[in-house]
Formats: structure tokens, sequence, C-alpha cells
């Protein structure tokens, strides 16, 4: 309900953004079939075909005051065709909504302004789901809100604040239920064949689950003043970010987190690296691809040494897709998804991967 | 493609006359041959300067210098031989040039493939390229803005205002190509962009149903809050938008700030060019005042 209310809150904001400058940049809609490998709790991996067909719309206003509204809401509908397997049931559908828009106010050098984030994944409930996919699919819904204000003190030259609320919901398991806030600070930098960013990030979150303790398969619940301690993280994060558009399209970067829990089991160290690369082959093709891998130690209290070589275990996904232009607004495109996870828990360590031929419509 | 349309084009030149090619030879060629005499000129002037104005000057070295003024006189008389070759050479290029660009500038309007025009309007950078390469004054007195000051004074004849008008057509020329090579540009940039674009909505569509969660599961057991549990997820929604997210805004103000600068660079340039046209008209008005047809 509160997800329509918010759907309805945004159609609302378009409309009245009808009467000011207000553009449409894109529209895009995707109908593809699928091919997804699932593991059961029992580590039994199934391969079901499916279809999915999503819709992109991104634009923005001009309001009074050079005032800059942007958004973007992404929502895709997925069906698997086969849900009936030995090992149990898998749910058929998934519904995924994405919104996110943000108002920059500019004033000289200045900016400021806020942002906002919904996203939603509805999965329909069957009774004998064996499926526990770790990959997304549970149904939750996370908000995100932020104030920001930047400044430009050279032309080349980026400093940015930000201060960060968020709650996530879960549809099955409440006690994962969470809030949290934070603050990020970036500088960016622009080179005149790259650009940089450099960013740290702090975040408190409490979580409704509390702090237990497992001895010989039997978890103990301290009690402090007559309650449950809540679960509470601290998480930091610092890092960097290239961006060039020339040969190709690069956007990647290195981070390294420090999550602090009081609840033992979930305090962690992680080297991430990121990469998104675009090109385009010839005038009809492109070929684009990113990845992330995660190297996260839940053992070590101290910075994990480097060089990191990536291992099967690690924490990673990886994805190509190459596009054919068929017409100014038809395209095809093919391509394949690779996802590994290592959790702090074995039972919950798996891989999936994705093949995917897709019909994309712009307007 | 280019290179045979090129060749198409300069076919007809090569049977006549000199062509590009040739041209380019020679006035590389007498460059080199240029700059080799300025340095011997420059050394003979340094070494006179010394034998003049030492202490004592014997007769031999007054013999000396007056044999390499007459060696100085020589050479300079040579050099300028030379930069006048050079300047005819120029002026025959300068013909070449201007009609290989009408042909290519008339090509690229007449174009509806993209690509291809991208290729004829890299032809003609190049070409630009070469002609400020080899015969630079020509290209400064083009682009400078001296035009704008530029008119027909009551003294000025026939040949004068020919003269004048065909500065203005070379100006308008470059003016073209210039024009080209902003198209280019933004061709070029928006190119760039939608790549961008393309990759940012392949991990955005990515993640759409498979998010990056960080799912962890304690030991089975009761929850103490909403009953059994199976699995305990926390959730790390945007963390594989992140490489989206930190660069977009940023990339969104470039792409703004390069449309703007495109669109303000073309309509200088076709205000310039419309204020060129009217020039030519206006001068060929008083050019056919004087009964020339």
């Amino acid at each position: 309900m509160k997800v329509a209310f918010a759907l309805l809150g945004a159609f609302c904001i378009l409309h009245t953004l009808d009467a000011a400058d207000f553009r449409l940049d894109k529209q895009k809609v995707k109908l593809s079939l699928e091919y997804e490998s699932f593991v059961d709790s029992f580590g039994n991996e199934v391969i079901t075909p499916g279809v999915k067909g999503t819709y992109l719309i991104k634009g923005k206003a001009a309001l009074p005051g050079s005032s800059i509204l942007n958004f973007e809401y992404q929502t895709g509908l997925k069906a698997n065709l086969h849900t009936s397997f030995d090992s149990g049931e898998l749910a058929p559908f998934q519904w995924s909504n994405r919104l996110n828009s943000s108002l920059t106010i500019p004033f000289g050098k200045f900016y400021t302004g806020g942002s906002f984030f919904l996203r939603n994944k509805w999965v329909s409930e069957i009774d004998r789901n064996q499926f526990i996919d770790v990959f997304g699919g549970l149904g939750y819904r996370d908000v995100q809100g932020s104030i920001f204000a930047g400044v430009f003190p050279a032309p080349d030259w980026e400093l940015n604040v930000s201060l960060h609320a968020s709650d996530v919901n879960f549809e099955e398991f409440r006690t994962s239920d969470s809030s949290g806030s934070g603050i990020s600070f970036r500088v960016s930098r622009r080179f005149s064949g790259f650009k940089m960013n450099v960013d740290y990030r702090i975040q408190k979150t409490e979580y409704n689950r509390p702090v237990f303790v497992s001895i010989d398969g039997t978890s103990f619940f301290p009690v402090s003043s007559g309650s449950f301690i809540p679960q509470q993280d601290d998480f930091q994060a610092g890092g960097f970010l290239i961006e060039f558009l020339r040969p190709f399209y690069f956007s990647g970067g290195y981070s390294y987190q420090i999550n602090d829990s009081n609840n033992p089991g979930f305090s962690y160290r992680n080297h991430k690296i990121s990469f998104l690369i675009g090109t385009d082959l010839g005038s009809d093709f492109h070929l684009q691809a990113y990845g992330i891998a995660q190297r996260q130690n839940f053992e070590e209290s101290g910075p994990l040494p480097l060089p990191v070589f990536l291992e099967d275990t690690d924490y990673d996904t990886v994805a190509v897709s190459l596009i054919r232009t068929l017409s100014e607004s038809t395209e095809m495109e093919f391509g394949a998804q690779r996802l590994i996870h290592n959790s702090s828990f074995e039972e919950l360590d798996a891989s999936k991967f994705i093949v995917f031929a897709a019909l994309n419509y712009r307007f | 493609m280019i290179y045979r349309l090129l060749l198409i084009l300069l076919l007809p030149l090569a049977l006549t006359a000199e062509t590009p090619d040739s041209l380019q030879m020679r006035i590389t060629a007498l460059d080199q041959r240029i700059a080799g005499l300025t340095k011997q000129v420059e050394q003979e002037k340094k070494e006179n300067e010394l034998r003049l104005s030492g202490p004592g000057k014997s007769e031999k070295s007054m013999q000396d210098a007056y044999v390499a003024a007459e060696r100085l006189n020589l050479l300079n008389s040579r050099l300028n031989e030379l930069n006048e070759q050079r300047t005819a050479l120029c002026n025959e290029w300068k013909i070449l040039y201007a009609d290989i660009v009408d042909k290519l500038l008339s090509a690229a309007q007449k174009e509806q493939d993209r690509e291809k025009k991208g290729d004829l309007g890299k032809g003609l950078q190049d070409l630009q390229n070469t002609n400020r390469r080899l015969c630079s004054d020509d290209w400064k007195a083009a682009v400078t803005q001296e035009w704008k000051d530029l008119r027909v004074e009551s003294y000025d004849g026939p040949p004068e205002i020919r003269q004048k008008i065909q500065l203005l057509q070379d100006i308008t020329r470059e003016i073209n190509i210039n024009l080209s090579r902003l198209d280019k540009q933004l061709q070029d940039f928006q190119r760039e962009q939608k790549t961008k674009e393309r990759a940012q909505e392949f991990i955005q569509e990515s993640t759409l149903f498979n998010d990056n969660l960080s799912v962890r599961r304690g030991e089975k057991s009761v929850d103490p809050l909403s009953g059994p549990i199976q699995a305990q997820p926390q959730i790390e929604t945007t963390a594989s938008t992140d490489i989206v997210n930190q660069s977009d805004s940023y990339g969104k103000e470039q792409q703004e700030q390069f449309e703007l600068q495109y669109q303000q660079k073309r309509k200088s340039l076709l205000s310039q060019k419309g204020e060129v046209s009217q020039k030519i008209r206006e001068f060929e008005e008083q050019y056919r005042r004087f009964g020339v047809p």
C-alpha cells in the first residue's frame, strides 16, 4: 500500500511538473527471455526459463530559481516459467521498482539539494519455497533520503557533503529490518582525460535483530535492563573512483569497508573493486560489462593484506551484454551474468548464472 | 570511403596539374632548403660580426669580412628566391585546397549517413591541418577577425576588390570547416555519452532483480521478536549501483555544459558566416560597378 502511495505521489509530482520546463530524457521498454539458475536450501541447483519486462523513464524539470529536478523510475515484472522441482517450489513472480530523484538548487559556485530513493521488491508467496535466493529473491522495501551541499572551488574541482538516512523493511525477515543514518564526503577532480572521485562514508545502522550468541547450536540472547539488545553496526568506507570516456567508457574504483557490529558474525572487513565499461563496436554494436569483486573477511579485525587476489569463494558479480541496433528505436540484446556469494554462514554460500536475449524499445 | 572520394576529387587535378601530395612534397622540400639556408646566413652573420668587432682588425680580416658579405648577399638573394617560390607554391596550394574543401563540404552537406558524414568531416579537418602546416600565414589571415574591418577603399580598382572577395571566400570556407568540425565534436561527444548511458543502463537493469544482497543467516533458532527465523538478511541495496551514482550528477552537468557551448559556438560561427556572405555580396556589387562581368 505504501508503495502504491509512493508511486501515486511520483505520478502526481510528474503531472504538476508539466507546467514547469519539463523534459523526458528517455523511456525504454525491455522484454527478455532468460535462463536462470537457483540453488535450494539443500544446495541443489535448478535452471528455469523466465520472461521479464522492464520499463525505464528518465527526465528532468527546470524549476523556478534555476533549480533542477532529476528523476528516474524503473519497474519490472519477472515470471519464472518452470516453478515445480523435486526439491520444492520456486516463487513464480517478482515485481521490482526503483525510483531515484534529486533536487539541486545552485547558487553561484555552490549548490544544495536533496535526494529521495525508493526501492521495492515484491515476491509472490508460495508454501513450499525451498529456494532462498540470496541474490535478490526477497521481498523488501528500502527508502533512503539525503540532503547534500557542494561547491566548485575551482573549475575542475568539486566538494560534496551529504547527510543521509535509510529505512529497510523485509516482507518475511522482520528481524533484518533496519534504519540507519550517516554522512558522506566526496572530492571530485576532473583531469584532461579522466575524472576522479575520492569519497568517505560513515553510517550507523540499528536492526530489529537482537544480539545473539550461539553455543553448541543453541542461541542465547543477552538481556539488558529487561530487554534484548538490538544489533548495532558502525559502517565506514573509503575509496576512489576513476572515470574516462576515451577510447572507451570506463568507470572503476576501489573501496575499503569496515563494519563493526555488536552482534558476533556480523563484523567484517571488505575490499571492494568495481568496474563498468562500455564501447561501441562500429555503429550498430555496443558492448558493455561490469564487475564487482568483494573480498570479505569476517574473522580478522585488522586491514586485509594487499595486493588482493580474487578467489572463487569471494563475493563477485560479473555481467556482459552485446547490443545490436536494429533501428533508431529498436535493439536486440544478448547477455550473461554470473554471481558468486560468500557468506560468513556457509549454508548461504551460493552462485548463480543468468543468460538472456532481449528486445529493447526506446522512445 | 573518404579516401576513395578524395581520390575521385583529386583525379582530374592529378591529370592536369599539381596534386596536393606533390605540392605538399615540394613545399616541404623548399622549407627544408630555406631552413638550411637561414641557418647558414645566421652563421655567416655571426662570424662576420666577430671579425668586425675584434680589437685589432687586420687587413686580412677586413678582406675576409668583405668576401663573407658577398657570400651573404648571394645567400640572401637565394633565400628570397626560395621564399618567392614558396609563395607561388602556396598560391597554387590555396587554389587546390579551396577546390577540394568546397567539394568535400558539398559532399558532407548532401551525405545522409552519419558515419560517412563524420568521415568527411575528419577529412576536412585533416586537410585544414595540412593547410595550416604548409601555408600558415594564409590561414592566420583567414581566421583572424580582421575581415570585419575589410572594406572597399575609394582607390581600389577591380583587381583589388576581386582579391578582397577571394579573401572573404577563403574565410567562409574556414568557417564552414569549423562548423563541420564542431558538428563532428558534438557527434563524438553524443556517441561517448550514449556508450556511457548504455553501460549505466545495463548495470541498473541487471540489478533490478538481482541485488547485491549481503545475506547472512544465523543458527536455526527462535527469534524472540517474530517467531522462527530461517534467514537474517542484511542488505546493501545500492552497492552495485555505486559505480553509476557517484559519477552521474557530474556527467549530467558536463553534458549540459558541452551542449550549451556547442550551441553558442555554432550560433557565433553561423552569424560570422552570414556577415561574411553579406560583405561578399556588397563587394561583388561594387566590383560590378566597374563594368566587369
